[in-house]
C-alpha cells in the first residue's frame, strides 16, 4: 500500500509542471496548482519517512521486474531528504510568490517560472529516490535543465554571464558521469545500485577504483567539493534570491546524497577515504576563508555554504557509524538553515536595496524582525549550542576523534577553525548590516507579509529540528545503519531470488553466477535481455 | 578506581529548575510585553528577579549545609539520550554559594539600569530581557551535573552577553563584543574537543555526559593532559589569567556597569568554577602535574594585572585588570591543593563578585553623572564635595576589592595565602607583597577622582538618590557580613574543598 507512495514525489511535480505550462495564461490557476503540487509532496514525503521507518520501500516502475526494470526506493535516508527538500521547496516558492505579489507583477517572473520550478523539484525527487544509477543521471539531468532557466531568468548581463559558468561546469559534471556510467556498465551489465552492489565487489579493483573516482569526480563538482568548488560562488548569488536559496540549499545537497549512497551502497571498501578526509578539510578551510575576505553577504554566504560542504564530506569520509548518522544529520540541518540565511538576505536586499556589506546598516532598528529571523539561523549556522548546527557538529567531531589517526586529529582541528571563523563571518556581517551607522539613509519600508511568513516558517522548522533533536538523531542513526549494512537495499529491491516484483524473462543462470559470461577475450557481453530493456528511463 | 562522588540528594521540589524557568520566563514575557504594559518594564523585571530570591531562600531552607560536599536539590531527566546527555542539575556547597551570589546581584543590576537609558523604554526592555536571560544560564551553569548541559550553557550564555555588551555599551561597544565573543567560542571549541574526547573514554551509553559517570576513569597519562589541558585553556579565557585575558579590559571599558558587574562578577567565576568542579575531579592526576605551572601563570596575572591597573586612565579598564589580578589570587589558591587555600579561594569568588559588583556599580553611577559620561579617570576631580556619600561607597568598594580586614574578601585572601604557603612560599610571599601595593591604583584613583578642588564642569551634581542607595545597600551589607560574621559561608564551601582536596590525595597515593 505504501508503496504507492514512492512515485508521487516525482510524478506529482511533473503532471503539475504540465498542468501549469498549459494553464500559462491564468496566473492564479498556475500559483493554486504549484502550491498543491507541492504540498502534496511534502504530505507523501512525511508518509514515506514513516512507511520507510520499518524496512525499504520499493516500486518496480512500469510492472518490469527489477533489476531489468527501472526502480524507485525509499529507505529512511530518501524519505527524508524528499521530506525536507519538499519543505524547503514549498516555503521557498511561497517566499516567491509574497515577492511576486508585492511587487504587482503578475506576469513577470514569467509564466515559465512555476513549470520550472516543478520540474526542479521532479528532478530532485527523481535523484532522492532512484535505485538506478542511470535513472540518478536522467534525474541530475533534469534538475540541471530547469536550473539553467531558474538562475538566468530576468537575464540581466551578469545573470547570463554566472550562468554561463554554471551550465559549463555542469555539462563538464555530465558528461563525466555519463562516462562513468558507461565504463560501469561495460564493467558489470546492470546499472541497477542493488546489483550494482553485488556485482562491483567481484570485478578487478583498480577498475572498480577508476570507475569510484570518476563518480566521484561527478559528484564532487554537484556538491562543490574543494578543488571542484571554485564555480559555485560566482554563479549562485547572481540569481534572484528564493532562487539562490532553493539551489543553495537543495542542489548541492543533491550531490552529497549521490556522494552518501555510492560511497555506502557500492564502495563500501573506504578506498577513497583518506582522499575525501583531505578534500573535506581544504573545503572546510578554503571555503571559510573565502567566506572572511567577502563583503558581499550572498558571496558570504556562498563561501559558508561550500565551506560546510566540508563538514559532509568529513562525516562520510569517517565511514562510520557516528560519522553517518552525523552527516545525516546535519544535512537536514544545513538543507534548512542555509537556505533560510539566502531568503533573509534576500529580504535584507529589500530594504537595504544591496547585497554589499559596506552600505548597508543599521537594520536592526529599521527592521527589528528581520533581525530576529537573520540571527537565529546565523547563529544556528555557526553551530552555537545548544541548536542543531552545534549538535549535528558535535557527532561529526565525536566521529573524527574516534578516528584517532593523526588526520583524524587535522580534521578536528579543522572543524573547530572553520567553526570559529563561521561564526566571525556571520556576526561580521551581522555586525555591518544590523548595527553599523548605514553610510547612506536606509528608508524603511515595509516587507511583504508573504516573504516574511515563509522566512519565518523556515526558522521555527530550523529552530524544531532543534527541539527534536532526539528523535531526528535516533532515525538518522537508523538511515544510517540501513546504508552501512546495505543488505536491507539490496534485500528489497531484488528479493530472495534476486528479482523484484513484476515481470521480466531474464532469469539467473544455474548456479548462481550473476556476472555477464566474459569470453576470454576480456570483452564482456551482457546477456541480451539486460541488454535491450536497460535504458528504458 | 572508586568513585568519589558521593550520591546525590534528589530534590523533593525542583528548586534549581525553577530558578531558571522563572528567570527564562520573565525574559520572554519582556520580549513579548504588549504595547501597553511597556511601561513598567522595570517593574516587572525586578519582580521577576526578587521571586528568584524568594526561589533562593526557599533552596537554602531544604539545603543540608552538614552535607554541603554532597550535591544536593538533584533533578535528572534524559535529554537527548541517543547522544548521551541528560538534564541533570544539583549544587554542593560551593555551587549553592555561586547560585546564590548571580540571583542576588541580579535585581541590584535591574536597579542600577533604571535610568540607564534615559526614556528610551524600548531599548531598556532589550536589556532586561538579557539581564534575565544571563540569570537563567548563570544558574544553569553552577548546577549542571551533565558535562554536555555544562557546556551547551558555557556558550549559549556568550550569545546574551554579546549583545548586553555589542548592543548598550560605550563607542567601540561593538569590536569588544566581537572579540568577548571570538576569544570564548576559541577557548569553547577547544573544550568541546575535550568534552567529545572524554566521553568518548567514558561509558558511553544514555548518561553517559553525567559529570558522575565520568569521573574517575582510568585514563592514560597522556590523555589525561590533553584533556585537561583543553579544559582548563576553556576556563582559564574565562577567568581571565594571562595570558589570555586580553577580552576582558575590553568588554569592561564599553559594557554598561550592570554588565560588567554580572560579567566580572558572576560569569568569569565559571573559569574557576570549572577548574574546581570539572578540571580537578575529572582529571586529578594530569590537575597535580600542571599545578606548578599554572601557579606561575596564576602570579604573573596577579603581578601583571596590578601592573596595568596602576597605568590605566579609564576608570573601567582599571576595574577591570584589577579584577585579572584578583583572579590570579583565586587560582594560586585552587592550584594549591590545600584545604584552607581551595575553601578560601572558593569564599574569595564570592567576596570578589560582591566587591567587584559595588566597584562598577558606583564607578557607573559616577560616570553617569558626568556631562559627557566620560570615563576617563583624569576628566573628574574633587568630587568628595559634591557627592560625598558616592565617593565614600566607592572608596569601600574600592578597599574591598583590596581585601581590606573586616571586609568578605580579605577572609577569602588570607586564608588563600595561608593555605597556599606550605606548597608554595615564594609564589605567596610575591602575591601578599603585591596585592598590599596594589592599594595605590585604589586609592590614587580616589585621590584624583575624589579629592582636590572641584572641577567647574562638575559642580552641582546630585549625590545618590534612593534608588541608588538601594542598589549598593544589599552589596555594603554582604560584604560587611561576611566580613566579619564569614561562617556561614565558609560552611558551604569547606565540605566541597574537602572532596577536592581528598581525590588529589587518593590519586597521589594511588600513582
Amino acid at each position: 500500500m505504501t508503496s504507492a507512495l514512492v512515485p508521487l514525489p516525482v510524478m506529482l511535480p511533473l503532471f503539475g509542471a504540465g498542468l501549469a505550462l498549459a494553464l500559462w495564461k491564468h496566473s492564479r490557476a498556475q500559483r493554486l496548482i504549484t502550491v498543491a503540487v507541492l504540498a502534496l509532496m511534502l504530505a507523501v514525503g512525511v508518509g514515506l519517512v514513516v512507511a520507510a521507518d520499518s524496512g525499504p520501500v520499493v516500486v518496480d516502475v512500469g510492472g518490469w521486474a527489477a533489476p531489468v526494470g527501472i526502480v524507485l526506493v525509499a529507505d529512511r535516508l530518501s524519505a527524508l531528504m524528499v521530506t525536507v527538500s519538499s519543505l524547503v521547496l514549498l516555503c521557498v516558492f511561497l517566499y516567491s510568490l509574497g515577492q511576486g505579489i508585492a511587487d504587482g507583477d503578475d506576469e513577470a517572473p514569467v509564466a515559465i517560472y512555476h513549470p520550472t520550478y516543478l520540474v526542479l523539484a521532479a528532478g530532485v525527487s527523481n535523484a532522492f529516490l532512484t535505485g538506478d544509477l542511470f535513472n540518478l543521471y536522467v534525474g541530475f539531468e533534469i534538475l540541471l535543465a530547469a536550473s539553467y532557466v531558474l538562475l538566468t531568468l530576468g537575464g540581466t548581463g551578469s545573470r547570463i554571464r554566472a550562468g554561463t559558468i554554471y551550465v559549463v561546469v555542469s555539462l563538464v559534471s555530465s558528461a563525466l558521469f555519463l562516462v562513468a556510467l558507461a565504463m560501469i556498465y561495460a564493467a558489470t551489465g546492470t546499472v541497477n545500485l542493488a546489483q550494482l552492489a553485488e556485482r562491483l565487489p567481484e570485478i578487478d579493483g583498480t577498475t572498480r577504483l577508476v570507475l569510484e573516482i570518476l563518480l566521484m569526480l561527478a559528484f564532487g563538482i554537484k556538491a562543490a567539493i574543494f578543488p571542484l568548488s571554485a564555480w559555485l560562488p560566482d554563479s549562485y548569488p547572481t540569481a534572484p534570491a528564493p532562487v539562490t536559496a532553493v539551489f543553495a540549499g537543495l542542489l548541492t545537497k543533491v550531490g552529497i546524497y549521490a556522494i552518501i549512497r555510492t560511497q555506502t551502497l557500492l564502495f563500501p571498501d573506504d578506498r577513497l577515504d583518506d582522499v575525501l578526509l583531505v578534500a573535506a578539510l581544504l573545503t572546510m578551510l578554503v571555503g571559510i576563508l573565502g567566506a572572511v575576505a567577502q563583503d558581499d553577504i550572498k558571496r558570504l554566504l556562498s563561501f559558508t555554504l561550500v565551506s560546510h560542504i566540508g563538514y559532509m564530506v568529513l562525516g562520510i569520509a569517517l565511514s562510520s557509524q557516528t560519522g553517518l548518522t552525523a552527516t545525516v544529520f546535519y544535512v537536514v540541518h544545513h538543507i534548512t538553515v542555509q537556505t533560510t540565511l539566502f531568503l533573509v538576505v534576500g529580504l535584507m536586499e529589500r530594504i537595504g536595496g544591496t547585497t554589499s556589506l559596506a552600505r548597508l546598516g543599521g537594520l536592526a532598528k529599521i527592521a527589528p524582525l528581520l533581525a530576529i529571523l537573520f540571527f537565529v539561523p546565523a547563529m544556528n549556522l555557526a553551530g552555537i549550542p545548544p541548536l542543531s548546527g552545534f549538535l549535528g557538529k558535535v557527532g561529526l567531531l565525536q566521529g573524527a576523534v574516534q578516528l584517532g589517526t593523526p588526520l583524524g586529529y587535522l580534521l578536528v582541528g579543522g572543524g573547530l577553525v572553520t567553526s570559529l571563523l563561521t561564526l566571525y563571518a556571520i556576526v561580521k556581517a551581522w555586525n555591518k548590516a544590523f548595527w553599523q551607522t548605514p553610510p547612506q539613509e536606509i528608508r524603511p519600508q515595509r516587507l511583504p507579509s508573504g516573504m516574511v511568513g515563509a522566512t519565518l516558517a523556515l526558522v521555527v522548522f530550523g529552530l524544531s529540528l532543534t527541539v527534536a533533536a532526539g528523535p531526528l538523531f535516533d532515525y538518522a542513526g537508523r538511515a544510517a545503519e540501513t546504508l552501512r549494512a546495505r543488505t536491507p537495499y539490496t534485500a528489497a529491491v531484488l528479493g530472495p531470488d534476486g528479482r523484484g516484483e513484476g515481470t521480466s524473462n531474464d532469469v539467473v543462470p544455474d548456479g548462481g553466477t550473476v556476472l555477464p559470461d566474459v569470453p576470454d577475450d576480456g570483452t564482456p557481453s551482457p546477456t541480451p535481455a539486460e541488454s535491450s530493456t536497460e535504458v528504458t528511463g | 578506581m572508586e568513585s568519589l562522588v558521593p550520591e546525590n540528594l534528589t530534590a523533593s521540589f525542583p528548586w534549581l529548575t525553577a530558578l531558571v524557568v522563572v528567570a527564562a520566563l520573565g525574559a520572554v514575557a519582556l520580549w513579548c510585553l504588549p504595547r501597553g504594559a511597556r511601561g513598567r518594564v522595570r517593574e516587572i523585571a525586578l519582580g521577576v528577579s526578587l521571586v528568584n530570591v524568594g526561589l533562593l531562600v526557599g533552596a537554602f531552607t531544604q539545603f543540608d549545609t552538614s552535607k554541603a560536599g554532597v550535591h544536593q536539590l538533584y533533578e535528572q531527566y534524559a535529554w537527548i539520550p541517543q547522544i548521551g546527555t541528560s538534564y541533570a542539575v544539583g549544587v554542593d556547597g560551593l555551587g549553592l554559594a555561586l547560585v546564590a551570589l548571580g540571583v542576588g546581584l541580579v535585581p541590584i543590576v535591574i536597579l542600577a539600569a533604571w535610568r540607564e537609558q534615559g526614556d528610551d523604554v524600548e531599548r531598556l526592555r532589550h536589556y532586561l530581557a538579557l539581564v534575565l536571560l544571563t540569570a537563567a544560564f548563570m544558574t544553569l551553569i553552577f548546577a549542571a551535573r551533565d558535562v554536555f548541559l555544562f557546556y551547551v550553557v558555557f556558550e549559549a550564555m556568550l550569545i546574551p552577553i554579546y549583545f548586553m555588551i555589542g548592543a548598550f555599551g560605550g563607542p567601540q561597544r561593538r569590536g569588544a563584543a566581537v572579540k568577548f565573543l571570538l576569544f570564548s567560542l576559541a577557548g569553547g571549541l577547544v573544550m568541546l574537543v575535550a568534552v567529545i574526547a572524554l566521553f568518548l573514554q567514558g561509558p558511553g551509553g544514555a548518561e553517559g555526559f553525567l559529570t558522575a559517570n565520568l569521573t574517575g576513569l582510568a585514563l592514560t597519562t597522556n590523555v589525561e593532559r590533553l584533556l585537561f589541558v583543553g579544559f582548563f585553556l576553556a576556563f582559564a579565557i574565562k577567568a581571565p589569567m594571562f595570558p589570555v585575558h586580553t577580552w576582558l579590559p575590553d568588554a569592561a571599558q564599553q559594557a554598561p556597569a550592570g554588565t560588567s558587574t554580572l560579567l566580572v562578577g558572576v560569569l568569569d567565576k565559571v573559569g574557576t568554577f570549572g577548574m574546581l568542579t570539572l578540571c580537578i575531579p575529572l582529571f586529578p592526576s594530569a590537575s597535580a602535574w600542571a599545578a606548578p605551572t599554572i601557579v606561575v601563570l596564576a602570579v604573573v596575572s596577579v603581578i601583571y594585572g596590578a601592573l596595568l591597573a596602576l597605568g590605566q586612565k579609564d576608570l573601567m579598564r582599571l576595574i577591570a585588570y584589577t579584577s585579572v589580578s584578583h583572579f590570579g589570587v583565586m587560582i594560586l589558591g585552587i592550584f594549591a591543593f590545600s584545604q584552607t587555600s581551595i575553601a578560601g579561594a572558593s569564599f574569595y569568588m564570592l567576596g570578589h563578585g560582591l566587591a567587584t559588583g559595588l566597584l562598577f556599580l558606583t564607578a557607573g553611577m559616577v560616570i553617569a553623572r558626568h556631562p559627557q559620561r566620560s570615563q576617563r579617570i583624569a576628566d573628574f576631580g574633587g568630587l568628595q564635595r559634591t557627592t560625598p556619600i558616592i565617593a565614600g561607597i566607592f572608596l569601600l568598594g574600592g578597599l574591598a576589592t583590596l581585601s581590606l580586614p573586616g571586609l568578605a574578601p580579605f577572609v577569602g585572601e588570607i586564608m588563600v595565602l595561608i593555605g597556599a604557603f606550605g606548597a608554595y612560599p615564594a609564589a605567596v610571599i610575591v602575591s601578599a607583597v603585591v596585592v598590599v601595593l596594589a592599594a595605590l591604583y585604589i586609592l590614587l584613583t580616589y585621590q584624583r577622582m575624589f579629592t582636590g578642588p572641584e572641577q567647574e564642569h562638575l559642580t552641582g551634581l546630585p549625590d545618590m538618590v534612593g534608588r541608588e542607595k538601594w542598589v549598593v545597600a544589599p552589596l555594603v551589607a554582604a560584604l560587611l557580613v561576611l566580613g566579619f560574621y564569614p561562617r556561614p559561608a565558609l560552611d558551604l564551601v569547606e565540605a566541597p574543598a574537602d572532596v577536592t582536596v581528598s581525590t588529589i590525595a587518593l590519586e597521589g597515593s594511588a600513582s
